[in-house]
């Protein structure tokens, strides 16, 4: 274990953090607005990259345009997801879920059948590295943590100022209230879902891009959504960011720190003691 | 007429809550809806604003039938309402709730200048602006819910029990903003337990026993009325 070794486990780790919470933002999102656990996000994470890969090796387009043509096609997928499958089932509880725990199996085979089961690479985001306090930093996991961030923070302005996003906020809050000023629930939810696919899918594109691409991708990153959605409180996009930067970084220095064993069961731990400390997580609005 | 509710039914699963309620809310006037507990004066308000839907029965809104459609797409004909419970957004501020009242509002100016209004009647809103919603006292939390539902200028109001939990002196300020708007034709359906406070500020009122609306008056003759005395004013 050299110090090298972990400060690249830490970079690893902050950048895998990143993609982390653009999972959970939007799971958090769905379901706070449809009450729908959405199980396949982790598909549309990983649709995001093979969109990209279609884009960038059969058309040769730049990068950083398929992801942005990714985001709206796998949004546009979400939301016809949305329309033809889960809306119909608003307010129930095991159908959504029979849904979306299908819909993973289907569009994981879809995927093999369509690129094989082997991993696929997609153009790097960056060459080469910097220096940031005298250690060495790849200036891809720079990107991926920079395209998170502004893609956060216009989610974070969008919730606070603008007049849809407000509108969101609100059916999150009180469905009923939100009703009662005029604002359509279903429309709502389909724009969460939009929205939380396009965000899905820019993550699975630079995942793709920083790691490799496979059909199972998006099952990890669902997982750790549902952690953070957990640890940080439903609706919280301050708690989420916290919670999805911890796991992260637990998740790239435990192994090396600790050794694998440890690795895969101290996030359940932690997750456990906050829960135990703190029932509602750490920012939760208690609901 | 600005409502129109005739023979309304409503059930929760086979259990009939509504069974017959008829009312009418002219332009400007309010209108008191008296009851017991559990005699179905809050299902009938959510039944008006569509958050229940009904079995059977018709509502006219402006001589236009709006049963069939969606809560949200009533808010845009014109029904307001503050339901029991209030429906605040608890981690929204103040501003915030105000400003998705006038959520279907395209008009900034007036919704600005609305707003500046209700916070010169109600100056502790302007003063709690940047707070939310969960930090406010009841009292001033259902003032919010009254000011919210005025911000988007409903030509009916359908007010659930507003008196509860305020002190005195709120209710007498609300009374006479409620009195302020119905001048503009706003029209008022007023729930209350307190029957005496509601046919003070009425001009006509229902009794509604059991799902069913049995009695119905001039606010003066409801007061006057024995059944209602006996029933509803404590004698
Ligand atoms: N969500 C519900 N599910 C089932 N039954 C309900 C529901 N809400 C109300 N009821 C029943 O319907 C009847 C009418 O209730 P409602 O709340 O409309 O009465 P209310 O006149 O508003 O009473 P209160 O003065 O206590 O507010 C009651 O018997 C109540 O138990
Ligand atoms: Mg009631």
């Amino acid at each position: 274990m050299t110090p090298q070794l972990i400060w690249q486990s830490f970079v690893n780790g902050f950048a895998l953090g990143w993609l982390y919470i653009l999972m959970a933002l939007g799971l958090s999102l769905i379901f706070g607005i449809t009450r729908i656990m959405q199980f396949a996000h982790g598909e549309l994470y990983m649709l995001g990259g093979y969109v990209v890969y279609l884009l960038t090796a059969s058309l040769h387009l730049n990068l950083f345009l398929s992801i942005i043509l990714a985001m709206v096609v796998v949004g546009a997928f979400g939301l016809l997801l949305y329309i033809g499958l889960f809306r119909r089932y608003t307010g129930q509880m095991v159908n959504p879920i029979i849904i979306s725990v299908g819909l993973t199996l289907i569009l994981q085979s879809a995927v093999v059948v369509t690129f094989g089961i082997t991993q696929r690479s997609l153009p790097r985001l960056a060459e080469g590295g910097l220096s940031l306090f005298g250690s060495p930093v790849p200036k891809d996991r720079l990107v991926v943590v920079a395209v998170a961030l502004a893609l956060v923070v216009a989610l974070y302005a969008a919730l606070k100022k603008h007049r849809y996003g407000q509108a969101m906020v609100a059916s999150v809050q009180s469905p009923e209230g939100a009703q009662l000023q005029g604002i359509n629930l279903k429309l709502m939810g389909g724009l969460s879902m939009f929205t939380a696919s396009a965000l899905a899918a820019a993550g699975g594109a630079l995942a793709g891009s920083v790691f490799q691409l496979t059909p199972y991708m998006g099952v990890q990153p669902l997982v750790k959504g549902l952690v953070i959605i957990v640890l940080g409180g439903l609706g919280s996009v301050p708690g989420v960011v916290v919670g999805g930067i911890f796991l992260g970084l637990l998740d790239g220095l435990a192994p090396v720190v600790l050794g694998a064993g440890w690795a895969s069961i101290l996030p359940l731990l932690v997750v456990m003691a906050v829960l135990l400390v703190r029932p509602t997580g750490l920012w939760g609005y208690g609901r | 007429m600005a409502l129109s509710a005739c023979d309304l039914h409503v059930h929760y699963g086979t259990a009939e809550a509504v069974r017959g309620a008829s009312f009418t809310v002219e332009e400007g006037e309010i209108v008191a809806l008296l009851g017991n507990n559990g005699a179905g004066k809050t299902t009938t308000l959510r039944a008006i604003s569509g958050l229940e839907n009904l079995s059977a029965g018709s509502i006219l809104l402006d001589g236009e039938p709006v049963q069939h459609l969606p809560a949200h797409a009533r808010v845009g004909l014109g029904i307001g309402h503050v339901p029991e419970g209030k429906n605040l957004f608890p981690y929204m501020t103040v501003a915030e709730n105000l400003a998705l009242g006038a959520f279907l509002r395209k008009d900034k100016a007036g919704v600005r200048k609305d707003e500046e209004e209700l916070i010169s009647h109600f100056p502790v809103l302007g003063e709690r602006r940047g707070q939310r919603a969960w930090t406010l006292s009841g009292g001033e939390q259902q003032m919010l819910a009254i000011c919210r539902a005025l911000m988007g200028r409903p030509k009916v109001l359908l007010l659930d029990e507003p008196s509860l939990g305020l002190s005195p002196k709120m209710v007498s300020e609300i009374a006479q903003m409620i009195s302020h708007l119905t001048t503009r034709g706003m029209g008022v359906l007023l729930v209350e337990q307190n029957a005496r406070l509601a046919l003070g500020v009425s001009q006509r009122g229902y009794v509604l026993e059991r799902g069913v609306t049995v009695l119905e008056g001039r606010a003066d003759e409801l007061l006057a009325s024995e059944h209602v005395k006996r029933a509803y004013l404590g004698r």
